[in-house]
């Protein structure tokens, strides 16, 4: 029952967005704002990700193809397919709803509970479409092109990291990647990229914008922003694998 | 003008706000008192719309506020200022930015006079030259002036102050009182002061109602307040020993 409940409210809350502008001004420069936060602020931690889950990724796929009659160009098609379905979209979103999940609800659960959202609302401001707004469309402008660089950084990770240890030279390692490469996969890593973006953004603005309380329940607020969001990737990965693939 | 008729509000079958009705008048300060839990804030937030009563109505001039639709109510909103408790004023921004923001979200003016609205508008509560300050480095009293620099930005009809001397020195507090007061005359706008400062109440209410366990049980002026029967009203004003003594001791003259 509970869980109608917050679905309910997640979804009225999400209505509120769709309403026109009282500037559109100040709402393009909150946009600027956020994607500079989301995107620019998450490249350090998205290249150390997927340069590390490619290279291990590599030396892992090296060790379990034993046989010598396996070509070593398919360590590349694996890396390089492993990175575009699950390592570049899944696992630079989880690190993401850590880092901007707890980043969103944590801003927006402090204005909430030192009254700044109730002084935007008595102004006449739609708060939701001031504070969410913006920070919804940042993610989803900004997160699918940090996976493509996730993805890209991941897959080269795995290739230099082959060339240097020996494991699989570089011209073996691009035969395998492009011989497996369909353009269909990359759509669908996309699908992906876009919805785990909107679930990291939405659920963590719904979880910064209901608290109520003080600091402690800020912080609470933060930790259920990540959780759920996580919870909410790894669930949407299955059923749009189940759907698409 | 704002007036409230029969107003309640109910939280969890709990009913805080008993039928309540009162009147503010523009050009004065009204002052809503009362003691911890007594309804204040809720009435406070009923008043400026944050929550909805769950009957009686509230005007503006003519218009029943929650009977409005939403482009009605915005339009009303625009002509609210309101001074948080602990100022709301927004993190990300500097002093200057938090009186420009109202502005520059709803007024048609040119850049140039946002900003001579801004610098009037901090010189009026004695700011001045503090536009780039940064709210961390704000101290209470600042952090009040900013909150009403901001309020009245736009030039608002209504002015609705929420605790506006809690955290502050009695000579700062004062100072806001008279700031508050001195606008209200000179703009004669509606002022509504949400307060349990006794200090304040004397000072600057014009008007005042008393609020007790979600009941109005007592309205008038601070002129008769003190010669008030209502038991509930008297043990509030005079909560400390040395108010009832000196209350017995004027009595006593008087008698």
């Amino acid at each position: 029952m509970i869980f109608f409940y917050h679905l309910g409210r997640y979804l009225l809350l999400l209505r509120r967005l769709f309403k026109k502008p009282e500037n559109r001004l100040l709402y393009g420069q909150e946009l600027i704002r956020q994607m500079y936060s989301i995107g620019v602020g998450s490249i350090g931690i998205v290249t150390i990700i997927a340069v590390f889950s490619g290279a291990v990724t590599t030396v892992q796929t090296a060790y379990q193809l034993i046989s010598g009659w396996i070509s070593k160009s398919v360590i590349g098609a694996i890396v390089s397919d492993s990175s575009l379905l699950e390592l570049g979209p899944t696992i630079t979103s989880l690190v993401l709803a850590g880092k901007i999940g707890s980043s969103i609800a944590s801003e927006i659960g402090t204005m909430r509970v030192t009254e700044q959202i109730d002084a935007l609302e008595i102004m006449g401001i739609n708060a939701p479409g001031y504070l969410i707004g913006p920070k919804i469309l940042a993610a989803l402008l900004t997160i699918p092109l940090l996976i493509v660089l996730s993805i890209s950084l991941c897959t080269a990770g795995g290739m230099v990291v082959g060339e240097l240890t020996g494991i699989v030279p570089y011209t073996q390692f691009v035969e395998g990647a492009r011989s497996t490469f369909q353009t269909y996969n990359l759509i669908f890593s996309m699908t992906k990229a876009i919805t785990f973006s909107f679930l990291i953004s939405s659920i963590s603005a719904y979880q910064g914008y209901y608290v109520e309380g003080g600091s402690l329940e800020v912080g609470k607020a933060s930790t259920m922003a990540v959780v759920f969001s996580s919870v909410a990737i790894l669930v949407a990965d299955y059923v749009l694998a189940q759907l698409l693939l | 003008m704002i007036e409230i008729q029969s107003v309640t509000k109910n939280f969890r079958q709990k009913t805080v706000l008993h039928r309540l009705s009162a009147r503010f008048e523009p050009g004065h300060v009204s002052m809503i008192i009362g003691s911890s839990g007594s309804g204040k804030s809720v009435l406070m937030k009923i008043l400026v719309g944050l929550f909805a009563p769950d009957d009686g109505h509230v005007f503006y001039g003519s218009n029943d506020f929650f009977n409005l639709d939403i482009e009605a109510k915005t339009e009303i909103r625009k002509q609210i200022g309101m001074l948080f408790q602990n100022s709301a004023l927004f993190d990300s921004l500097n002093v200057a930015q938090n009186v420009l923001f109202p502005l520059q979200m709803f007024s048609n003016h040119t850049a140039r006079q946002q900003l001579e609205r801004v610098n009037h508008c901090l010189e009026r509560v004695g700011l001045a030259g503090t536009n780039h300050l940064h709210t961390s480095q704000l101290s209470g009293g600042m952090r009040k002036r900013v909150g009403i620099a901001r309020a009245i930005a736009l030039e608002p009809r209504y002015l609705f102050c929420d605790e506006p001397n809690s955290g502050l020195d009695p000579l700062t507090s004062i100072k806001i009182d008279e700031l508050i007061r001195e606008i209200t005359l000179e703009s004669g706008i509606t002022t509504v002061v949400n307060s349990h400062d006794m200090n304040s109440v004397m000072e600057i209410g014009d008007h005042i109602c008393f609020l007790f366990q979600g009941r109005m049980l007592w309205t008038g002026s601070k002129s008769n307040i003190m010669e008030t029967d209502c038991q509930e009203l008297n043990d509030f004003v005079f909560a400390t020993s040395f108010l009832k003594q000196i209350r017995g001791r004027s009595k006593g003259l008087a008698g």
